[in-house]
């Protein structure tokens, strides 16, 4: 298996503040890799210098084979994202963010049309295509930001705190969908911070203060340190850095 | 009350955190001010006066170094009947003296017609100014009864002629008014937007306390600025203010509480900031530039549209600052106005609030 | 180019899908052009008098006889030996007191000078100083016993109607306030909502983006002055003499200034609420500096030169010299450079302070 994201050194700082503090981590390509840690902790900055959407100020990074600094166009190309801040235009109806988001990502018009009718049937949208995104619910509106994401079969999608404000079957199902985009080869990178949902990552890594602090399966981490749950980890690692 | 005190103190912190704007909000009036203070005249400065001359004789020569020579105009001599449609049309020349050859044997023979003088009446205004000035510089060329009439202009409550006299007043109504109703609009649909609404509404304060809350630090703020503009016109422009400062402060105040509920009354209408906004600027700009008498005399407009001005408490405003600041008028004099301004803003936070109680409980 | 007609849709969509905002795009200038237009009759027209004759010979009743006849001026009262009270002034109900002074024909008749006082409610300086200068005109023409030295004729306007003025000047500035905040508003607002974000994470280029955003404002702008042009036309009569589509020309470039300085204020504001502010700002300077109202022949050197900065100035006066009096593309060429170079110069600063990252 081949590394699909390749970080070395990768920093990022804001004046004075280290936001990143020089992370170096391979993610392999088809695993789901979670990236966890409090908020604050620098995984959203982190995660957005893969995305090409800040510039880190050190270190490297290769995502999907390109360079964050030279080829994040490139980057953006292959990849999907999704955040739990907005990924759809809520003045939109359902197909209009299917026709928008596919369109730019240069899918063809007959593609958009057989995918986009298989991913609203997928999601048992089928009556609901031209409602406004705004009228949905949150459950429905983050498994339909996910699809899109990833409607144009990117090599690697990005999350960014998903399952946000929604129930535990809710969050379950949506991890279902996660778990079939896996099994279409599709490399999934969602950070979190609900500790439950480390469980269901092929690996995560604990980030406290802007540094890795433990980088392996959740079983193995859970021996590591002696501990139980993911959870207890996390308290463990937090205790750790003097929190 | 310690919840009102609390609130209001928030407001400020708000307010306080956005240094851009709020740079943008003390600066502007000031630099508006000075700006137009010394722009707005109605006097005429330069204008390009064409000149053909087809007499060639002294007495012509004569007569257009009155032109030349006088502060108001700057002569440009023409040759070719041909540019003179083209420099009009570019804008090159604003009016055209065309003098016939032999023209003063023939106008004493009382012959008409021979100066032309061609106006540009795209402006209208312009054109009658340019004339009448026209007229009043070459008026005693010829007429020697003319030159035995001294004209006594004496002008009151404004001795040095000063345009900006007309001016300051208008402009503190208009961007007092503008930045007011911007403020507060934008207020209310940022917390509907971001969802602080609720919080608010958990809160045990009542409705006229959020309402009335909201205005306090944008009062204050405001205050700083009419300070400024006053301190601006008094130093700066030399416009007194004849009448008493207490009075005038007092209304100031009020005329900003009335600006404050248009704004907040938008503000309960519309669903968005990005609406609130486009409403208060886009929407409130002209009407209240154009409708204040800060430009136009109401006096001139049609009596339906003068009613319409009415709406606007600027104009009812610039009213009240004449009276007090220009002519230290007795207090009955300008009672009218004001029972407008403290009339509009009644209705205005009646409505705002009963809409909030609407919307929210 | 595709990614482009994409995002040109999309903001087409969110704009028809909002009524609040259809409403103020279109319904709110039209009624302001439609209602406003009717404000503007700057002229000194019936300048109210009092005149206190304190003579009381034919010569004197000849002189407020022409007073009384001339339709700039409405002969409130007028009385023998009788002072009036500055109160007139003061209340507002008269503009100017001219008192004929005792012996105004014996002394006119005998080659004497004499002295006539005008009194005028000077609060508008500007007002009063035409207003006296009305004054002396008629005054000189009667004295002059009408010789006329100088006939003037009307050009391009000859009913002195002020709305031809007026109403281009007004459709003018409602689109340029439109455009401006419009462009700047809806680029924030993606800002702050995190849309852009979402945006930047697309391969969607930066040229695509701004693109996709300026040419929906610019197709706006353009249908706001065509409806505003047909009101201007069919409802207030205003003349077109001049071509259509050399008005479109102008109007095209303007609009991309328009929504270059919308665009630039996006780039600077961190929040909708500091767009519009500086909009604002912006337009106040507009205002006053264009020669929309306030002709700029009548302003100080100085300012003067300020108003070649705005692009505005530029535009009413094609504006009028087009519709008003034909004026052509060799007349009015110096206003389109302008307008080209302030157009690619803000747009440039614009997209360069715009970044992906």
């Amino acid at each position: 298996m081949a590394a699909i994201i390749k970080a070395d050194g990768l920093t990022k700082k804001f004046g004075d503040f280290t936001a990143v503090d020089a992370i170096s981590f391979e993610v392999m390509e088809g695993e789901i890799f979670g990236f966890l840690g409090a908020n604050g902790a620098g995984k959203t900055t982190a995660m957005k210098m893969l995305c090409g959407l800040l510039l880190p100020t050190s270190g490297k990074a290769e995502v999907a084979g390109f360079d964050v600094f030279r080829q994040s166009e490139k980057i953006k190309l292959n990849i999907g994202y999704m955040s739990q801040r907005f990924s759809l235009f809520s003045d939109l109806t359902v197909w209009e963010n299917i026709e928008f988001y596919a369109g730019i990502y240069k899918m063809q018009r007959k593609e958009i049309k057989t995918r986009g009718a298989q991913l609203i049937k997928e999601l048992e949208l089928g009556n609901q295509r031209n409602r406004l995104i705004g009228a949905l619910p949150l459950g429905i509106r983050q498994k339909l930001a996910f699809s899109i994401a990833i409607i144009h079969e990117p090599r690697l999608v990005f999350l960014d705190e998903p399952t946000g404000g929604v129930d535990p079957i809710t969050r379950r199902r949506f991890w279902e969908m996660i778990y079939s985009a896996t099994e279409k080869g599709i490399t999934v990178f969602v950070t979190t911070h609900y500790m439950d949902e480390a469980e269901y990552c092929d690996r995560v890594s604990m980030m406290v203060d802007g540094a890795i602090k433990g980088l392996d399966t959740p079983a193995r981490l859970k021996e590591q340190f002696g501990e139980k749950t993911m959870f207890d980890v996390f308290l463990h690692l937090a205790r750790k850095a003097g929190k | 009350m310690k919840h009102f005190g609390i609130f209001i103190w928030k407001e400020f912190l708000h307010i306080w955190r956005d240094k851009k704007t709020l740079l943008i909000i003390i600066l502007l009036p000031i630099i508006e001010v000075l700006l137009f203070g010394f722009v707005l005249t109605s006097e005429i400065n330069n204008v390009s006066l064409g000149i053909r001359d087809q007499d060639n004789s002294d007495w012509s020569g004569e007569l257009i170094r009155k032109f030349a020579n006088s502060p108001y105009f700057e002569v440009v001599r023409l040759h070719d009947a041909g540019e003179v449609q083209s420099v009009l049309q570019s804008n090159s020349v604003k009016a055209i003296l065309e003098i016939k050859p032999d023209a003063e044997r023939r106008i004493l023979a009382g012959e008409s017609g021979i100066i032309q003088l061609l106006l540009d009446a795209s402006d209208p205004n312009m054109a009658r100014t340019i004339e009448v000035y026209i007229n009043n510089i070459s008026g005693s060329y010829l007429n020697d009864t003319v030159n035995l009439i001294n004209l006594q202009p004496l002008m009151y409550y404004n001795p040095n002629l000063k345009s900006v006299f007309k001016s300051v007043p208008g402009l503190m109504a208009v961007v007092l008014m503008l930045i007011c109703a911007m403020m507060t609009s934008v207020s209310l649909a940022r917390e509907k937007e971001t969802g602080s609404m609720d919080v608010l509404l958990v809160s045990p304060l009542k409705t006229w306390q959020i309402v009335i809350g909201k205005m306090i630090p944008y009062i204050a703020i405001s205050y700083v600025n009419i300070i400024m503009i006053i301190a601006l016109s008094i130093f700066v422009f030399g416009v007194p203010v004849l009448g008493s400062m207490p009075l005038l402060f007092l209304f100031s105040g009020l005329y900003v509480i009335c600006a404050l509920s248009f704004g907040l009354f938008i503000s309960t209408v519309v669903q968005t900031q990005q609406i609130a906004m486009m409403i208060s600027l886009a929407g409130l700009m002209l009407p209240t530039t154009l409708l204040s008498g800060l430009i136009y005399p109401i006096r001139n407009m049609p009596r339906w549209l003068q009613m319409l001005s009415g709406i606007f408490p600027a104009r009812w405003f610039v009213e009240v600052l004449s009276h007090l600041m220009l002519k230290d008028s007795p207090l009955k004099y300008y009672l009218e106005p004001l029972g407008y301004i403290l009339l509009i803003t009644l209705i205005l936070l009646l409505a705002a609030t009963k809409r909030f109680k609407l919307r929210y409980d | 180019m595709r990614t482009i007609l994409i995002i040109i849709k999309k903001e087409f969509r969110q704009i028809f899908r909002s009524r609040p905002m259809l409403m103020v795009i279109l319904a709110m200038p039209v009624i302001q052009l439609l209602i406003l237009s009717n404000a503007a009759d700057y002229e000194i027209k019936q300048l109210r008098l009092a005149i206190e004759d304190f003579d009381g010979t034919a010569t004197s009743a000849g002189l407020i006889d022409d007073f009384a006849h001339n339709d700039w001026f409405q002969l409130k009262i007028f009385d023998l030996d009788q002072q009036f009270d500055d109160e007139l002034l003061a209340k507002n109900k008269i503009e100017a007191i001219i008192a004929i002074p005792p012996d105004f024909e014996k002394d006119l008749m005998q080659k004497r000078p004499v002295d006539i006082q005008i009194r005028l409610n000077a609060v508008d300086g500007a007002t009063a100083e035409v207003a006296s200068s009305y004054v002396a005109g008629v005054i000189s023409n009667w004295a002059g016993n009408k010789k006329e030295l100088i006939r003037s004729r009307y050009l391009y306007n000859p009913e002195l109607n002020y709305k031809n003025f007026m109403v281009p000047g007004i459709l003018v500035m409602l689109v340029t306030v439109i455009g401006i905040i419009l462009t700047a508003l809806n680029i924030v607002r993606e800002k702050e909502t995190g849309t852009q974000e979402q945006i930047n994470v697309t391969p969607i280029r930066r040229h695509e983006y701004i693109l996709g955003k300026l040419i929906p404002m610019l197709i706006i702008g353009i249908v706001e002055f065509t409806i505003g042009l047909a009101i201007a036309l069919m409802v207030f009569h205003v003349p077109l003499l001049g071509s259509v589509l050399l008005l479109y020309l102008y109007l095209f470039f303007y609009l991309i200034v328009m929504c270059g300085i919308g665009l630039f204020i996006s780039t600077i504001a961190a929040s909708q609420q500091q767009a519009i502010f500086l909009a604002f700002f912006i337009m106040m300077i507009f205002l006053f500096l264009s020669g929309l109202f306030a002709p700029i022949e009548s302003m100080p050197d100085w300012a003067k030169v300020f108003t070649r900065f705005v692009p505005l100035s530029y535009f009413v006066r094609v504006m009028r010299s087009i519709m008003l009096k034909g004026s052509g593309f060799m007349e009015l060429q110096s206003e389109l450079l302008m307008l080209i170079i302030m157009g690619i110069v803000i747009q440039t600063i614009a997209v360069f302070n715009y970044r992906k990252r």
